[in-house]
């Protein structure tokens, strides 16, 4: 056990032409712990996002992996050190099964995917891998179905199993459970938590549902125009005056089951 | 009882092989606010889009005033008086707030029992649209470019209004504001079909409330059951 | 393009000094006032033209190959009427009716064909305009001859000359810098200050938007062609006291416009005038320097003069891969249904299918004429070339528009070898080594550019090559080729060279086929599917599209090498414009995401040439309106559409077969 926590950013700053997206962000997340990160469209929720994984590079600050400075890794570097995300627009390979899209993550995490001997889609053990990660999202009855005819919770569920096929140790969720029945979400918010807290990884991931936030997040850190305004237990987000004040308001239409 | 002012049958869709909506049948009546309820991928979208004309692959009947408009172009279903709000805005990032409202514009159909709108009348029902005239499209906040979008199409002078996700990816205090211009502007006259997964909002402003899932109608909810068959306010 | 630089070569000539000694400073500089003059003169007609093909990038989408082509027939409309209306007036209405015959046929071809295939995929519109650039071509030819044809001076003082520093100037050409800079003013007035600029500008961004706003799609994009197409016609007219009409001046101009609209940025107009300015000063002082010394070095700058435009193309690229004042694209949605193309291992009925396909062209030919074996050689090459470009196409998810230049370093690397006495299967390497390098340099530059800009781009290349190839007399043979490239004795039999081809070739798409199926070849399909995520699942996105440009050109250079052999003798041709877009239109024919679609196509394409090629004079007009006729009744290619066609029917059986249980 290493003393730095799982993930760290430390003053992450991005602009775009003049406008600051992200200013001066800083969190941590520990080994095992589930961490919200909730705002408005806009706050910066998903530049963070692409900061830590790489997909973006920091103007200043650093993003750090078991206190190992990972700022100028490429996305796919990343990947390989142990970061694994998911999108808020499903990103999936369309063109193939199911199963393909979770045998690429394995190929690329055990090194194959450059290989030019052999047939990508033979049986052996990295199928029955790939078939176990499916079964975890309950996508196993599917496998071989195209990855275009999934229905939209579906690929939500599939790009988890891809994420989980790296066997990270930090993953990032952007809004996992967009679009889900009450039921779907919270099988996979389960799911996602308990793997998280079995295997040890840092989970951070943003939703629009304050349910789900407030429901799974074991603390909850809140962005407003590209700064981190409040971070915290559930019950003290709740009550903070300024999150209500620019983010969570008092309405009726705004008031959450958490909040309650 | 009135005409419905929009009225769909038996309305199928398909991206490709892939069939999206299957046989949906609903009025929308004259000053109502109607909400199409349910999940991402359940059809909402499509269903606004396929009214719009904005889908090739569309089977069915629509009637908008007594008008058949399946197959018309979209920009002669708009001239009928339909005006469309998409879910992610579509703001013309290049164009100012100005010039947005301006691509907007078109003088209402002949018999339109709405007020017509004007700059000054949109300035006053959002204000910050005023401050922010000579801005481009594009550097506005998610809540601004939600006000802007809908601004646009109001200009529009449209009589039927088809408001995809109007709450989506905005601060719970900014969907308190939009429910209430939502409620405005059925005060104003308008006819409103709305797509909506948001619980809350949906009952902060829908008369009735259809469900869709996988493409298929489930059942008529009202919102307000005393509220059924009056529908004068 | 020969025309014209050879017309530039020309101006240099008389303009040139042959050394820069200190009491000629003076006339140096006035040289170098005129040719700079002389390029902004230049720089008005193209930024016309450029303005019209951005403007109706803009709002269509659409990179119309035959901009040029409304160009050269303003040219030739100014000529006529200026023949035939003596007087000034004759000149004048020259201008005015180059302008609206462009406008017509611009709309007539927006209206009758481009409407159509708006939604289609890019490089698909692009070979569809270049069909109309075959069929304009030959129009132009039946109805004004072979011949170039010399317009009138423009009217009175016009036509006559200034003088600066004691060199004299054409009044015309002031004339000219003074009509760009007011179009400009005009375009931008009237795209920023009117309501039809607005809806222009908002149709640029979003035309499923502005549409669904009440603007007449239609209308807006019939308007915008004709005003793009009446600034070419314009443009060309005004040309007309400058240059003559030739066949030559459409893709001679289209390949400078495509420059010139991407280094300003694809839709932006005050980028197109910008570039045209800076492209046609750069080549200005390439001819104004001439012949430059630095110690022991000597560079004829003026030998850059084809290739600084691409130059200047590839350094704004590589800075802002958007170009000066571009926008990214707007991502364009895609047919699900198209997308999905498993690929298992190959069946036994597959193999067999194989099997035998091969063993009869193998006999078929040797048991035919020598003409047949000639053809069934050129088809073999073919089929590789197309195949290797659909490589990059399709699961690469790239837009190559310059194929043809590794083809032609193929033929030429294999030539040039053999030409110095390396044995024959040493000469076959060294076209495939130099094409291979050549993929490994183009293709680092290029893969990390989008869409329309990686097209423009690789284009680019294309063009610096045949450049280089074209003007290298003493290596190359210029544009008289190279000769006497013959395989050894014991293939010097046409049969035998055929079978000896089509090992090669067949070697090559089969390999190109089993990458497919490869764990390499999904993960290249995986960078196209979701570039982004195959970033995040570890996947180096620029190294696989990098490494499968590199495949692609790599085989169309042994194509190439192969052809150089069996030809005996090759020409810049061979890495010209047109042999790029047959590559393109092999591929459409047969179907982009078939594994042998592109064989297909390159069969049919390289027997309807030949058989066109022999039986009309205007084969050119005839392969058009073939290519057109495909492109809108079987966009998918022939191979797709029936593919398509079988499993609507296999969808259909199945469904009446279950219809006891009821559908939905």
């Amino acid at each position: 056990m290493s003393a730095a926590p799982r993930l760290s950013a430390t003053g992450l700053v991005k602009r775009f032409g003049g406008v600051a997206a992200v200013r001066e962000v800083s969190f941590a997340v520990a080994a095992g712990e589930t961490v919200a990160l909730i705002g408005a469209n806009g706050a910066g929720k998903t530049t963070t996002f692409n900061l830590v994984n790489g997909q973006l590079l920091p103007d200043t600050g650093t993003v750090a992996l078991d206190g190992r400075d990972v700022t100028r890794l490429a996305p796919a570097a990343r990947f390989h050190a142990g970061i694994g995300r998911t999108f808020q627009i499903t990103a999936n390979f369309l063109s193939m099964r199911v199963i393909d899209n979770v045998l690429l993550a394995l190929a690329s995490r055990e090194g194959w995917a450059w290989r030019l001997t052999s047939v990508f889609t033979r049986p052996g053990a990295a199928e029955e891998k790939a078939r176990a990660l499916l079964a975890r999202v309950a996508l196993e009855h599917v496998a071989a179905e195209p990855a275009s005819a999934l229905a939209y919770g579906d690929l939500k569920r599939l790009e988890l199993a891809v994420a989980l096929a790296g066997a990270p140790r930090v993953l990032l969720m952007d809004e996992p459970t967009a679009g889900m029945s009450a039921e779907e979400r919270t099988a996979l918010m389960t799911l996602a938590r308990e793997t998280a807290r079995r295997e040890q990884l840092a989970l951070l991931f943003t939703e629009h549902d304050m349910d789900v936030v407030f429901g799974f997040a074991d603390r909850i850190l809140v962005m407003h125009r590209g700064r981190l305004i409040a971070q915290g237990a559930p019950e003290a987000v709740a009550q903070d005056a300024i999150v209500r004040e620019v983010y969570l308001g008092a309405g009726p239409v705004a008031s959450t089951r958490g909040t309650a | 009882m009135n005409a419905p002012l929009l009225s769909v049958r038996d309305l199928s869709l398909w991206y490709g092989r892939a069939q999206a909506l299957f046989g949906l049948v609903f009025d929308v009546m004259p000053g109502e606010v109607l909400v199409l309820a349910g999940r991402n991928g359940a059809g909402k979208t499509s269903t606004l889009r396929a009214i719009m004309g904005l889908v090739p692959r569309v089977s069915g009947e629509i009637v908008y005033a007594g008008r058949p408009i399946r197959g018309m172009a979209p920009h002669a279903i708009a001239r009928l008086g339909v005006g469309y709000v998409p879910e992610d805005r579509r703001i013309f990032t290049e164009l100012t707030v100005a010039e947005n409202l301006e691509a907007g514009r078109k003088p209402a159909p002949v018999g339109s029992p709405i007020r017509p709108w004007t700059i000054e009348r949109i300035h006053t029902l959002f204000p910050k649209l005023a401050e922010l005239s000579d801005r481009p499209g594009g550097a506005l906040s998610g809540g601004e470019q939600q006000m802007l979008t809908l601004a646009r199409t109001l200009m529009g002078n449209p009589q039927l209004l088809l408001l995809d996700e109007p709450s989506e990816g905005l601060a719970p205090l900014v969907v308190e504001r939009i429910a209430e211009t939502v409620r405005e502007l059925k005060r104003e006259g308008l006819t409103i079909l709305l797509s909506e997964q948001n619980a809350r909002f949906t009952e902060a402003v829908a008369d009735r409330v259809l469900w869709l899932e996988r493409g298929v109608l489930q059942n008529l909810i009202d919102n307000d059951t005393t509220d059924k068959n009056e529908k004068n306010r | 393009m020969q025309d014209a630089g050879g017309l530039k070569g020309k101006l240099a000539g008389r303009n040139r000094r042959p050394a820069m000694r200190l009491d000629m400073l003076r006339s140096a500089m006035s040289a170098f006032l005129i040719q700079s003059l002389n390029g902004l003169a230049s720089a008005a007609s193209l930024f016309l033209v450029a303005a019209g093909l951005t403007l109706i990038f803009g709002v269509t989408r659409i990179v119309n190959f035959a901009h040029g082509s409304f160009y050269m027939l303003g040219v030739y409309i100014a000529w006529t009427v200026a023949e035939g209306v003596s007087g000034a007036g004759g000149f004048w209405a020259g201008l005015a009716a180059a302008a609206l015959v462009a406008a017509l046929v611009g709309v007539t071809v927006e209206t009758l064909i481009l409407r159509r295939i708006y939604q289609a995929p890019e490089l698909l519109q692009l070979t569809a305009t270049f069909a109309l650039v075959l069929i304009l071509k030959d129009v132009a030819l039946a109805v004004w001859g072979p011949e170039d044809r010399l317009g009138p001076r423009a009217p009175g003082v016009l036509g006559g000359a200034v003088e600066f520093g004691g060199r004299a100037f054409p009044v015309w050409d002031l004339c000219l810098i003074a009509i760009g800079v007011a179009m400009l003013g005009l375009l931008t007035w009237l795209t920023r200050r009117t309501r039809f600029g607005l809806l222009v500008r908002a149709a640029t961004e979003d035309r499923e938007m502005a549409a669904a706003l009440g603007v007449n799609e239609r209308w807006l994009f019939t308007g915008v062609f004709a005003l793009g197409s009446a600034l070419a016609g314009l443009a060309g007219a005004l040309q007309m006291p400058r240059e003559p009409a030739s066949l030559a001046l459409d893709l001679a101009l289209i390949a400078d416009v495509f420059v010139v609209v991407v280094i300003g940025g694809l839709g932006s107009i005050p980028g197109a005038f910008v570039a045209a300015v800076l492209v046609s000063l750069v080549k200005a002082w390439c001819i104004a320097l001439g012949q430059v010394s630095v110690g022991a070095l000597s560079l004829d700058l003026t030998k850059l003069t084809l290739v600084a435009e691409f130059l200047v193309m590839a350094a704004v690229l590589l800075v802002r891969p958007n170009g000066l004042f571009g926008r990214p694209l707007r991502h364009v949605p895609v047919d699900r249904e198209a997308l999905y193309e498993p690929r298992p291992a190959p069946s036994a009925r597959v193999l067999t299918g194989l099997a035998v396909a091969l063993a009869a062209v193998t006999v078929l030919p040797v048991v035919l004429d020598d003409y047949s074996a000639v053809l069934a050689t050129d088809m073999a090459v073919a089929a590789l070339f197309a195949t290797s470009l659909a490589f990059i196409i399709g699961p690469g998810g790239m837009g190559s528009f310059g194929h043809a230049a590794y083809f032609g370093l193929g033929a030429y690397g294999a030539a040039l070898a053999a030409q110095a006495g390396w044995s024959f299967g040493a000469a076959l390497a060294a076209g495939l080594a130099l094409a291979a390098l050549a993929a490994v340099l183009f293709g680092a530059l290029s893969v990390r550019l989008s869409g329309t800009y990686m097209a423009m781009l690789t284009l680019a290349f294309a063009q610096i090559v045949w450049s280089v190839v074209f003007q290298w007399d003493a290596v190359t043979g210029g544009s008289n080729g190279l000769t006497g490239v013959w395989p050894p004795e014991a293939l010097s039999d046409r049969n035998r060279f055929y079978l000896f081809a089509l090992a090669l070739c067949a070697a090559g798409v089969l390999l190109l086929a089993w990458l497919n199926l490869t764990p390499f070849g999904h993960a290249l399909r995986a960078v196209r599917d979701a570039r982004v995520k195959a970033e995040a699942i570890g996947l180096p996105a620029t190294r696989f599209t990098w490494a499968a440009f590199t495949v692609g050109g790599t085989l169309a250079g042994l194509a190439g090498a192969v052809y150089a052999f069996s030809k005996g003798s090759i020409s810049p041709d061979v890495l010209a414009i047109p042999r790029s877009v047959d590559a393109l239109v092999m591929v459409l024919l047969g179907g982009l995401n078939t594994l042998f679609g592109p064989v297909f196509g390159a069969v049919l394409f390289t027997w309807l040439a030949d058989g066109l090629a022999r039986t009309t004079e205007y084969w050119r007009a005839s392969l058009g309106i073939v290519i057109l006729a495909v492109v809108l009744s079987a966009p998918r290619g022939i191979m797709g559409t029936w593919g398509a066609w079988r499993a609507r029917r296999a969808r259909r059986a199945a469904r009446e077969g279950d219809m006891p249980g009821g559908g939905r």
